[in-house]
């Protein structure tokens, strides 16, 4: 009577669970680094489609509110360099409620909550053939405080737009593109950009854009602006 | 041997939860991959979906926002007295529903009281939203009305002529085009041309009458009721040079600019005289030594007569900062382009020119027609407000204009383009229309899409 494993037996035991032991390890190690690549793919998916939700938001801005003071003003609106482009429009705009005096540092509309200090602002009239950039220095119940003096003389019903711009830059030492709002610090928007370029048509007032990712995959897009079209 | 069984029993036992666990284990990553993929793939079709209802809303409010705008200049409002209520409203503009997308108006209105007409901002705050989703755009359609007595200077293109044609066709005909059509009228509509008060503060004559009498009175000679003798006058109040006054014909009338100075060449009867000066500063060169060098000049130049050749030398006519105004009784001949000065670097916002043709009784000419010929070989341009109580002809194949052009009748052999700028004369107050409404400007401000509805 043999009461135990032979040799033989344990051999092929060992043999087997060894077998199937490194089967499970590396099916495993295989699944979780699986895993963690569909999961980097999704992270980077979806940070890919916030940035271009996030371009495509700020281009199709490009020039709202401004239509009616680009035709007569040069006010730039959309510059673009290699690896950097701006975008400029308008949030909200009120008209003059009174008059407003070359010198004087207030103004009134109608009070609107877009209006907050530190904004930017455009102040135009067509008729006079006069703008200019300000700043709000700080607001009470539509009366506005400019950080400084205007430059011109202002009618009631002169326009006032409050302004918001837009930048976005790539930093290719750090494969890094940024977005900037106003005065505000670059901040980062999407890792690993190996190329980031931005096309203007003047005719077509379309925007042609390509970001690629890692080298490997490529996002290519047409954006019509449709807010520069006056 | 019982001990043997039922340690036979333990391992394959251990062996079973082994492999169930396994199983399970498998099972969990699968499922983990299943779960990833489900979740990407729900972003991707979220994403298309947004992207596909938005661009469905887009469209329609485009197409929304071209009918709107056909339907507006298609309306005749040119007696509608409060359109902001009678007609931009909800009940003419109900709310629209077309592939699953609801648009709907919001009027608001802002009125701009001038000395003789309203200036009407129309706000339409258009929201386009769809019915199945909660994708939502925002638009803000802009209309400016003018309603009252228009200066015809605020007017594109306005032909004083009965036609039996709509005035689109008449454009086609007559190889006009208009870059804002929004902004013309070609019908018999009564207009007001005040002559009389021009000249009169013109000439800076006290009263309201104006006859030779008055106008002998003011050049120091003896009063009766002849015209004055032909020359060139200046007629000067308070250190400033309020018009040149010209009896007679003027063979030629050069505008240049020399070292941003604006330069005036008059050739009258066989002689060249010439003015210099800084618009708008007391800066003024002339022949005429009476004349101060600090004199201000309000660029107003009459002639009593036809002018021949009005052309430019150089590269521009105008200083950018000018503001004449001339008027001529006879017939003007534009010979060679009229631009201004360095419109490369920067828009063109006022004109600097403009040109007045209007008979007045006092002229006693046989000529009770005047009449603005441009009369080039090559394209032209003009920057001009050209105001004709006559007739406006163009000989030239390619004639553009930027300013605006009121004219009785029109003859026009080549292709005259008008791009609209406004004239840095105020002539509202002598030339202007009756009573009536009409569209001066449409644009679309801005189409947003809102989040967070």
């Amino acid at each position: 009577m043999n009461n135990g494993l032979s040799i033989i037996e344990l051999i092929i035991a060992m043999a087997l669970s060894l077998s199937i032991l490194s089967i499970v390890i590396i099916n495993v190690s295989q699944s979780s680094s699986l895993s963690k690549k569909v999961i980097t793919n999704q992270q980077r998916l979806e940070s890919i489609f916030h940035t271009v939700d996030t371009i495509k938001s700020d281009l199709t801005k490009c020039g709202m509110r401004l239509q009616e003071a680009r035709k007569t003003f040069n006010l730039k609106v959309f510059e673009n360099s290699s690896d950097h482009f701006m975008v400029l429009y308008g949030v909200s705009s009120e008209f003059l409620e009174l008059d407003s005096v070359k010198g004087e540092k207030t103004i009134e509309i109608i009070k609107n909550e877009y209006f907050k200090k530190k904004k930017k602002l455009l102040i135009y009239n067509l008729e006079n053939n006069i703008y200019e950039y300000n700043e709000i220095k700080s607001t009470e119940n539509g009366k506005i405080i400019l950080s400084k003096c205007l430059e011109n003389d202002y009618p009631v019903n002169s326009i006032v737009i409050l302004l918001k711009q837009v930048e976005y830059k790539l930093y290719p030492k750090q494969n890094i593109l940024k977005r900037k709002v106003d005065k505000g610090y670059f901040q980062p928007l999407i890792e690993e950009v190996t190329d980031f370029y931005l096309n203007f048509f003047q005719d077509s007032k379309s925007v042609l854009y390509k970001i690629e990712i890692n080298n490997k995959e490529q996002i290519r897009g047409y954006i019509f602006l449709v807010n520069m079209v006056a | 041997m019982m001990d043997l069984e039922r340690e036979t029993k333990h391992k394959s036992k251990g062996s079973m939860i082994t492999a169930v666990l396994f199983v399970v284990f498998v099972t969990f990553i699968g499922f983990t991959l299943l779960t990833h993929t489900i979740i990407q793939n729900r972003i991707i079709k979220h994403r298309i979906k947004k992207i596909t209802e938005t661009e469905k809303i887009q469209q329609e409010l485009i197409h929304y926002l071209h009918h709107f705008r056909e339907k507006i200049f298609n309306e005749n409002l040119r007696n509608v007295q409060s359109p902001e209520t009678d007609y931009f409203s909800c009940e003419f503009f109900p709310e629209k529903v077309s592939n699953q997308v609801i648009i709907k108006n919001n009027f608001r209105n802002r009125i701009e009281e001038k000395s003789f007409y309203r200036k009407i901002r129309i706000i339409n705050n258009i929201d386009a939203r769809s019915l199945k989703s909660n994708h939502v755009l925002n638009a803000d359609a802009i209309i400016d009305l003018l309603s009252g007595n228009i200066p015809l200077s605020l007017i594109s293109l306005f032909i004083n002529t009965k036609i039996n044609i709509p005035p689109e066709i008449y454009l086609e005909e007559n190889n006009i085009e208009i870059k804002n059509p929004a902004n013309f009228i070609i019908d018999d509509i009564p207009v007001d041309f005040d002559i009389s008060s021009f000249l009169i503060d013109a000439l800076k004559i006290k009263g309201d009458l104006l006859n030779w009498a008055e106008i002998r009175k003011k050049f120091g000679f003896e009063i009766s009721d002849d015209p004055i003798n032909n020359g060139i006058y200046f007629i000067i109040e308070n250190n400033s040079l309020e018009s040149i006054f010209i009896q007679g014909d003027l063979q030629k009338l050069i505008f240049a600019v020399y070292n941003e100075l604006q330069v005036i060449q008059f050739h009258f009867e066989g002689k060249s005289y010439e003015i210099r000066y800084q618009p708008g500063e007391e800066y003024f060169r002339s022949w005429n030594d009476q004349i101060q060098d600090t004199t201000l000049f309000n660029e107003k130049i009459i002639v009593n007569g036809n002018l021949w050749c009005l052309e430019q030398q150089g590269k521009s006519a105008f200083n950018k900062n000018s503001n004449i105004k001339l008027l001529v009784s006879g017939q003007t001949i534009i010979r060679t382009s009229l631009e201004t000065e360095n419109l490369e670097l920067e828009k063109l916002k006022l004109t600097n020119l403009t040109l007045i043709a209007s008979y007045h009784n006092l002229y006693n000419l046989e000529n009770k027609q005047p009449e603005i010929l441009v009369e080039t070989k090559d394209k032209t341009k003009i920057q001009a407000t050209i105001i004709a109580n006559g007739a406006f002809g163009n000989n030239c194949s390619e004639l553009e204009l930027s300013g605006s052009l009121f004219a009785k009748t029109m003859q026009n052999d080549g292709k005259l383009t008008i791009n609209f700028i406004r004239s840095g004369f105020d002539s509202g107050q002598y030339f202007h229309t009756g009573n009536i409404t009409t569209v001066f400007n449409f644009f679309i401000d801005f189409i947003e899409e809102v989040y967070n509805v």
